[in-house]
């Protein structure tokens, strides 16, 4: 399980619903194995960005490129074949299969027997299906999910779905991980363990991540950099330290109490 | 645990399987023993009802794959089985087709209709796919009316095919039949179940319960969805087939809307979703009129209804449907996990929450 991890530049992207647009004038890189925190309040356009990327939304102007191939128009489903792993900021996993049938979906794209091999479970689908539920477990090893294996996943907690989704994410093997605040709603002790996976995930296996969140605290102990969000445009990038102190920054987001 | 002990697996292979508990396998070998043996002691009438269950397993499979599985509704289901038993019809009486090659020819034009039928599916969901599932019903119908007034023995006789041969067996009468059903019926539930187990059957589930995130992790929904449209059109064509070369007659007045609509009964009677639900929904709706039939036959003789009977029997098919969806939305397979699930925690039992303590 170890993915190289993929540059994503983002250049000139605009996005607009009608009238209202919610990307303005985007351009960032993400550079390889790197942690890049995405912050900014509530409309900011930060998961409508990961919607571009991800392929869910497409951009009005602009192009996005993974690792120098331009992605934008491509389908859907294609997007975790190009190496792009997501999870969402509701979980939206499958609420009436166990974790791993949730986290063998997350292989899908590996399976390559037919409908005929997969319905007499002979000879290679058989196979297919030991291996990839030995990666599956590799992978609930990680997130120490043991105890929730044939949960069905609409009865577990919600910060263990949301721990399910980012490891369905990763079962994809991406080269570029998107998480969408996979903090928010989390108690303290599973934001802990969040932050020790996010480190792990980053040292350990090595794909380029891309995290929106708001825990300014968080993001900034554990991202390599950290880009700011408002209205759709860019309005800070850097490193933790520099960023924090942005008088942009402080204004836009921190609030004018973080000043003083 | 200890070494050997039945409970404790050792491989993923093991974990995997269809029946992975050891007495779910002694139940269902004894049953299938039990199956297998039923001609030498059944009476005809007993292998008749029989047959007609097993073709009703077939179908309700495969409806169950596409509507419970897939979550596309279809109201299609009983021209797919139309289109299967005119196929063999033609193949039968035009080009003098072998079994062997009529039933699979049955299956693949079955398969190519669900694909047209099945593209609708990939603008339109819920009752919206409903609609265009039955424009297609009505559409394939029509063809087929036309069909049999035009080349049929006449307009209302339907279309007579001969008793199959297979090498020297003829297979004629109920115990033949019972065989060939049996064996047909079994492989199909095997089918089902192996793809409800495998990534193909996960890929419908993900279509059905969420389709969006479906295609965000990598499953290509067009393709899933037409894949679903295309086997469950194809077993119901099986089932068509079969139900053709078995009556003898293939009138296009024997697929009905409400044909449709039975097996949509079996199946959420049954259960959605689940294989072995659509084998007891399959056995239950087509043992249902006649439990009504025997019900009368019981009663004092002026209590009887006699022929008027038939109609109730089509109305028990919409109050089985409501009773089932009010008090076991699950269907007959949730009473099964339930029993199971107690003896599974025997001695202890599982009490639901009073909503005062659930606070």
């Amino acid at each position: 399980m170890n993915a190289r991890g993929a540059t994503l530049e983002i250049e000139d992207v605009t996005l607009q619903f009608g009238g209202i647009t919610a990307i303005r004038n985007l351009s960032l890189r993400a550079n390889p194995s790197e942690l890049l925190a995405l912050v900014g309040p509530n409309g900011a356009g930060k998961t409508a960005l990961l919607n571009c990327i991800n392929g869910i939304y497409q951009p009005t102007v602009g192009a996005i490129l993974l690792d120098g191939l331009d992605i934008g128009g491509l389908p859907l489903h294609k997007m975790v074949e190009h190496g792009i792993g997501r999870a969402f900021q509701h979980a939206e996993l499958f609420p009436h299969l166990t974790v791993t049938e949730n986290l063998l979906i997350g292989r899908h794209c590996r399976f390559r027997s037919g409908l005929w091999a997969a319905g007499i479970y002979f000879g290679k689908a058989r196979r297919e299906e030991m291996e990839e539920r030995r990666r599956v477990e590799s992978v609930i090893d990680f997130f120490e999910l043991y105890r929730h294996r044939d949960m069905q996943v609409g009865a577990l907690p919600y910060g263990v779905q949301k721990m399910v989704g980012v490891a369905r994410a990763l079962c994809m093997e991406p080269k570029l991980l998107l998480l969408d605040e996979p903090c928010t709603g989390l108690i303290r002790e599973e934001r802990e363990n969040l932050a020790r996976f996010l480190l792990r995930i980053n040292h350990e296996i090595g794909p380029t991540v891309i995290w929106v969140e708001h825990d300014m605290q968080m993001v900034s102990d554990l991202a390599d950099r950290i880009v700011v969000l408002n209205h759709g445009a860019k309005v800070a990038e850097g490193v933790p330290d520099v960023v924090r102190r942005d008088p942009v920054v402080v204004e836009a987001y921190l609030g004018h109490a973080a000043t003083a | 645990m200890a070494a050997g002990s039945p409970y404790l697996r050792v491989s993923y292979a093991e974990t995997n399987r269809i029946f992975p508990e050891p007495y779910q396998r002694v139940v269902v070998t004894a049953a299938l023993v039990a199956l297998l043996a039923v001609p030498f002691f059944g009476s005809g009438y007993l292998l008749h009802l029989m047959n007609l269950t097993f073709l009703a397993v077939i179908g309700a499979v495969g409806l169950n794959l596409l509507t419970g599985y897939c979550g596309q509704v279809s109201l299609g289901h009983a021209s797919f089985m139309a289109i299967g038993a005119f196929v063999t019809a033609i193949l039968t009486n035009l080009y003098a087709a072998p079994f062997w090659l009529a039933v699979p020819a049955s299956c693949i034009i079955g398969a190519a209709v669900g694909f047209v039928v099945g593209l609708p599916a990939l603008r339109f969901r819920g009752i919206y796919l409903a609609i265009t599932t039955l424009a297609m019903h009505y559409a394939i119908i029509f063809i087929l009316t036309t069909y049999q007034a035009k080349f049929g023995s006449s307009a209302t006789a339907g279309i007579s095919i001969p008793a199959p041969v297979i090498g020297s067996w003829q297979i004629e009468g109920g115990r033949s039949w019972y065989y060939v059903l049996l064996l047909t019926g079994v492989a199909t539930v095997l089918f089902g179940l192996n793809l409800s187990r495998s990534y193909v059957g996960r890929a419908w589930v993900a279509i059905r319960d969420r389709d969006i995130a479906a295609a965000s992790v990598g499953i290509n929904v067009t393709r899933f969805k037409l894949l679903a449209f295309v086997t469950s059109a194809a077993l119901a064509a099986l089932a068509g087939s079969l139900g053709a070369y078995f009556s003898g007659v293939v009138t296009v007045e024997a697929y009905t809307l409400e044909l449709a609509i039975l097996y949509l009964a079996m199946i959420i009677v049954g259960g959605m979703g689940s294989i072995a639900g659509s084998v007891l929904g399959a056995v239950f709706m087509t043992l249902l009129p006649f439990w009504i039939e025997h019900g009368f036959d019981m009663l004092p003789p002026n209590w009887r209804l006699g022929s008027t009977s038939y109609g109730l029997q089509e109305a028990a098919i919409g109050i089985v449907i409501i009773l089932f969806l009010l008090f076991e939305p699950k269907g007959l397979i949730e009473i099964y996990r339930r029993i199971a699930l107690y003896f599974e925690r025997w001695p202890f039992r599982y009490r639901e929450l009073s909503p005062a303590e659930r606070r």
